[in-house]
Order: structure tokens, then C-alpha cells, then sequence
């Protein structure tokens, strides 16, 4: 009996035969028999990437305090709308049935913001009084210390600055407590004052900060024929429509805000402030990238006999390519995933070191100053694949142009 | 007559060197016949390991073609040849060559590898190839502790691992005692007789050349061939012998 060559096709040749799990397992035997050069790159690696998502992490950490500071629980879709000129521009009823007519709104809350006084227990204080619905108090994101948003006929919401002024230690007991409110009621173009008293029964207690307020219904102003509105509230289906919104409501004539303003410029520092850091970053990256292209040119030079003998074995350009590419990938891979364990962590042991010299003064809430997001996730894993790529091209391509017979010789 | 597996025709090389063009062989013809033993032998810078890297496919002739079961191989591109080399040769050299970072077993198993075997697959057949050179104990080893005579074996075991049919084996027992030189032609010869595969062996020392079943004689890039029950012209073995003396002389002079 003989032998019969196995079938050669001629065409099935160009493709690697080779698995690529078995292409791996070469490349990492050979990054461990080089121990000390292997850890070396590796730590090189770790470092630089460690550098950026630690830095960029913060910016974005600072960033997303900053806008939590900011913005509060204020919703991003709603737009604060009010008239630069009450006398030519009233924003009166004709004008917000107009503004809910228009496409994307969901809400529409009016509130009259007029001067007053409050007396309790004998005191006299000035106050600025919101005349308004349940909907706009919500929309207004008030912390609550006692009590809740519901704001009826007979019943008022106050700022907790209010509280001592008025003679009450503690939120709690202010509770169903009266106060008597009276305030003036200009007509729009300023003509006509209408005198308002009311005696209201203090239903919640929020903090506002240093301001002093009162938050109560509008229907007492709305039965006395009134529909000068200070401000009103507009809210959007999505915040994407935002701004499509806000310029159908300049178109009548209105000014708007939003808490987008604000977002925007925010961002727009940060995102300086991230390419910044980026940048320095960046520096250490470029550094452990060369790192790598000399570990890998050595790898070549020193391995040029094996490539030969892979050669010599039936490799075709394609394996050998390929067997440089895992090698550059692996270690990008290892150094990519200690870079973002070492930034996590780091980060996350100073967020606690933080935490805890705050809570030292008195600050209950952990702070956050770190911020790992999906997308820097997937950016630098996306980004340490790329490095891993470009920097095995030209070992890989040399590597694929040797002749084998020379490189037997290189022994 | 027995089939041709490889068929050599007008075969010529020529190097470019910075002295000028150099003729290494010139005008070869022979062919191989399926399952023999063929040993090429002649004295050193003969162009024996030329026309062994001809065969192999490494390095393309100035002229001539080379053709191995029918494929004319240099019409082929590298990648081609690679790819023929990977179904069709297992390549013994007269220098030991590793993946240093592996060990025996993953040596031996990487023409399996290359032939697209997955790991479990041809870590077995590269045990049952280590067995048949008696080096299965040695699998776990880094192939660069053992001796030149174990080294050999396992680098037998690599080219017969991927069961290819054509085993070119270039001055194996070159850096070797005769002990294990010895040795290293058995197991080539039972390769060839057991496992019905082809040799082509290289080598300086004349005293194998019996049990050859062809031999070609290369000498300043001439060719003489004879076969089995022929006698090699007295005069190129004449030729051999004074040569290999003095080579033998001028290192046992520098000793």
C-alpha cells in the first residue's frame, strides 16, 4: 500500500488555518517567558491608561456634582417663561391658552409673584408670594423639611426662613398653623392696585435657600379678575424639544429660561477641562505606547528564527501577521483592563477618603467625585484595541516579509 | 518502476552576491521515487542544503521547475507554498529550532496547529508522534534542556506529527554523536519503511549511503545520481573520502 499525498486545492490557501485561541495561547506563552520585559510594558500601559480614565473620570465626577448642584431635581424639560414688559407684553391668559396649544407641551403652570406681608403672633414680615397651583410648586423642586407640595384655597406653603420670623422653632409645629397674608395686586400696566388679605393655614415647609416665601393657590387672585402672571412654567415632552419650544414662546414676545441654559455652559467648561487632562494624559499614553513598539520590535528580532521555523512549518504571512497582532493586543488588553481597575480604584478610595472628611464636618451624603460612565468604558476599551492594532502594524508586516531561510541563520 | 513523488527539471540557482553572480547548481535533473529513502550527499559548499531548500520550497530557483505529486510548486506563490509545505512536508534540520517559549508537546504540535487542529486534537496526535520517537516522557519539557540526540527525535516527531507524506531531514546527525547519529537514521529508516513515507536525507557521512534506496551526488552544483544495486562512480566517492580527511585533518590539527 503507498502513501497518497493528501488533496492540495490551490485556492483554499490565503485564509489563516490557525485558531485564533491557539494564536493567543502562543502569544501569551511567549509575553510570560519574557517575564520582567512583559511586566514592564504591561506597567507602562497601566499607567497611561490608569492616567487618562482617572483624570477624565473626575472631570466627569466633578461635572455630574456640579450639575446635581445645579439643577437640583429641577426637571431639564421644563422652561420658565416671563415678560420683559408686563404693559406690552402681558403674560396673561390669551398667552398661555396659546403656549399650551402648541405642539410637545404637556404642562402649563402660571404663577403671580407679587410683594406681601405676613403676620403671625404678632409679627409683620415681607415676603414674596407665589399664587400658583400644586403643578408649578412640583415643578419648582422644593426641598421639603415638613409637609408636601398640595397647596389648596386655605392652605400655604413657606419657606423654612420664614419659620423664625414668625415665632416657630421647628418646621413640624408650624404645621397647621395660621398665618395672615396680604399683598397688593397691580393691574399690567401698573395703573390700578387691588388690596388682597387672606388668612391661610400652613400645610409644608420648604428650604429655598435665603429667599422668604409663601407658596399659595391662585384662585383667590384669579376670582378677583386678575391674569397678570409674574411667571409660568412650560413643560416639554422631551428635553430634545426644548429648544424648538422656547423659540415658539419667544416668538410671542416672551423671555425663557432653562435649566439647559446652565447644562450647557457647565459642559462646555468641562469639555475643556476633559480634553485638558486628556492632553496631559495623553502624554503618559504616547510614552507606554512606544513602550509597547519596543517590546514588540525586540520580540521580533529576538524571535526571528521562530518565525522562520513557523515559516519553514507551513505559516503563511497571514499567521505570522496574526501571531504579532495577538501579542500587541494581548498586552494592550492587560494593561487596558489594569489602567481601568487602577483609575476605579484610586478613584473610589479617594471618594471614600473625601466622604469622610466631609461627614468630619458635618456633610451627610457621600460625595461622588468619580465617574466611570458606560461610554468612557467602552471609549477606552475601543481605544486600547486601537493602540494594540497600530502599534503591531509595522513588527506584523516586517514579520510577515521574512525569509525564512535568513531567518534560520539569525540562530 | 515505482511512481515519481518529486521530479526535479534543469533546475539551475545562482546567488547575487556583492563579488559578483555565483553558480550554485546548474542544470538538475532527478526524480524521487513515492516511499523510498533518497540520501544527498557531496562534500561541504556542494549546494546539497540549496537544493534541499529548493525542494522544500524555501528558496525559488534561478531556472527549472520542481514539481512534487503533480504541483509544479514554484508556480505557486509563498503563501501557496506555505500552505503545500504545511500538507505535504515535515522538515528535519541539521540545527535544532524551537518556539522557546513552548514546551515539547506544543512544539510538536504546531504543524498540527497550522493545519488548523484544534488544542485537544493535536495535543493527541502530538503524543501519539512523540511516542513513536520514544520521547513521550519528555512532552512537558522546554525542548532546549534536552540533549542534541533528544532534540532530533522530538524534531522527528514534529515532522511526522501532521502525517505528511514527504520527510526532508538536512544533515540531522550533523551535530551528533554516531551513537545517536545512529539512532536518528533507524528511526528515519522506520519511517520509511513502516510508515511507507518518503525521505530525502542530506548528510557528509558516507556510511549510510547503503541503505538508501537512491542517491544523489551533488558537487560544485553538479549532479550524479545512482540507484539501489548501482554503484556510485568509484572516483566521486574517492572524491568524498580524501575530502572528508582532510577536513577531519584540519580540525584535529586547531584541537
Amino acid at each position: 500500500m503507498r502513501n497518497k499525498l493528501p488533496l492540495f486545492h490551490h485556492k483554499q490557501h490565503l485564509r489563516s488555518a490557525i485558531l485564533p485561541r491557539i494564536l493567543a495561547y502562543i502569544a501569551l506563552k511567549n509575553l510570560f517567558a519574557k517575564k520582567l520585559r512583559s511586566f514592564l510594558t504591561i506597567t507602562g500601559i497601566v499607567i497611561g491608561i490608569g492616567a487618562i480614565v482617572f483624570l477624565v473620570s473626575l472631570a466627569l465626577g466633578l461635572r455630574n456634582v456640579v450639575d446635581q448642584q445645579v439643577i437640583g431635581s429641577r426637571s431639564v424639560k421644563a422652561i420658565d417663561v416671563t415678560t420683559p414688559n408686563s404693559a406690552i407684553v402681558p403674560l396673561d391668559d390669551a398667552r398661555i391658552n396659546k403656549m399650551s396649544s402648541f405642539a410637545h407641551v404637556t404642562q402649563v403652570a402660571p404663577a403671580f409673584i407679587l410683594p406681601g406681608k405676613v403676620s403671625a403672633d404678632g409679627s409683620l414680615t415681607d415676603v414674596v408670594v407665589y399664587a400658583t397651583n400644586t403643578t408649578y410648586v412640583n415643578l419648582s423642586a422644593l426641598k421639603f423639611t415638613e409637609g408636601n407640595s398640595k397647596i389648596s384655597d386655605k392652605s400655604a406653603v413657606i419657606s423654612t426662613s420664614l419659620l423664625s420670623l414668625i415665632g416657630e422653632s421647628s418646621a413640624k409645629n408650624a404645621i397647621g398653623k395660621q398665618l395672615v397674608l396680604s399683598a397688593t395686586i397691580s393691574s399690567a400696566d401698573g395703573t390700578s392696585v387691588k388690596p388682597f388679605k387672606d388668612t391661610l393655614t400652613i400645610s409644608g415647609a420648604a428650604d429655598i435657600g435665603s429667599g422668604i416665601a409663601v407658596y399659595m393657590s391662585s384662585a383667590p387672585l384669579r376670582a378677583m379678575g386678575d391674569d397678570n402672571y409674574g411667571q409660568v412654567k412650560v413643560v416639554a415632552d422631551n428635553r430634545l424639544n426644548v429648544p424648538t419650544l422656547r423659540s415658539q414662546i419667544a416668538g410671542l414676545g416672551l423671555t425663557t429660561a432653562s435649566p439647559l441654559d446652565t447644562l450647557s455652559e457647565i459642559n462646555n467648561i468641562f469639555t475643556i477641562f476633559t480634553f485638558v487632562v486628556i492632553g496631559f494624559g495623553g502624554i503618559g499614553l504616547i510614552i507606554a505606547s512606544l513602550g509597547m513598539f519596543n517590546t514588540l520590535t525586540i520580540s521580533l528580532l529576538e524571535r526571528t528564527s521562530e518565525i522562520g521555523l513557523l515559516i519553514t512549518m507551513g505559516a503563511r504571512k497571514a499567521d505570522v501577521r496574526r501571531l504579532m497582532i495577538f501579542e500587541s493586543l494581548l498586552l494592550a488588553a492587560i494593561g487596558g483592563l489594569g489602567g481601568l481597575f487602577a483609575a476605579w480604584l484610586l478613584g473610589t478610595v479617594i471618594d471614600i477618603v473625601l466622604t469622610h472628611y466631609a461627614g468630619l464636618h458635618g456633610v451627610q451624603s457621600s460625595i461622588h467625585a468619580f465617574l466611570i460612565t458606560p461610554l468612557l468604558l467602552f471609549i477606552t476599551i475601543a481605544f486600547v484595541a486601537l493602540i494594540g492594532w497600530v502599534v503591531a502594524l509595522y513588527p506584523s508586516s516586517r514579520a510577515a516579509r521574512i525569509n525564512p531561510i535568513d531567518a534560520l541563520r539569525h540562530e | 518502476m515505482a511512481e515519481s513523488l518529486i521530479t526535479c527539471r534543469g533546475v539551475d540557482k545562482k546567488f547575487a552576491t556583492k563579488g559578483g553572480v555565483v553558480d550554485v547548481l546548474h542544470d538538475i535533473n532527478f526524480h524521487i521515487p513515492r516511499g523510498s529513502l533518497t540520501i544527498i550527499f557531496g562534500p561541504s559548499g556542494s549546494g546539497k542544503t540549496t537544493l534541499m531548500n529548493v525542494i522544500s520550497g524555501l528558496e525559488p530557483p534561478s531556472k527549472g521547475n520542481l514539481i512534487i505529486d503533480g504541483h509544479d510548486l514554484y508556480s505557486m506563490d509563498a503563501d501557496r507554498r506555505s500552505h503545500f509545505r504545511a500538507q505535504t512536508m515535515g522538515i528535519v534540520h541539521q540545527q535544532n529550532y524551537w518556539i522557546k517559549s513552548l514546551n515539547v508537546l506544543e512544539n510538536v504540535a504546531i504543524p498540527l496547529y497550522l493545519g488548523g487542529k484544534d488544542r485537544k486534537s493535536a495535543r493527541l496526535i502530538a503524543t501519539e508522534s512523540l511516542d513513536r520517537v520514544g520521547m513521550k516522557d519528555f512532552a512537558e519539557r522546554l525542548p532546549t534542556v534536552l540533549s542534541g540526540g533528544q532534540q532530533q527525535r522530538v524534531s522527528m516527531a514534529r515532522a511526522l506529527a501532521a502525517g505528511k507524506e514527504l520527510i526532508l531531514a538536512d544533515e540531522p546527525t550533523g551535530n551528533l554523536d554516531s551513537k545517536s547519529g545512529d539512532m536518528i537514521i533507524n528511526l528515519l529508516l522506520s519511517i520509511q519503511k513502516d510508515l511507507k513515507r518518503t525521505v530525502v536525507l542530506v548528510t557528509h557521512n558516507i556510511e549510510y549511503l547503503p541503505l538508501s534506496d537512491k542517491q544523489l551526488y551533488v558537487h560544485d552544483g553538479y549532479l550524479a545520481e545512482a540507484t539501489k544495486g548501482e554503484k556510485m562512480p568509484e572516483e566521486i566517492l574517492n572524491s568524498l573520502k580524501s575530502q572528508i580527511e582532510s577536513l577531519t585533518q584540519m580540525q584535529g590539527g586547531r584541537g
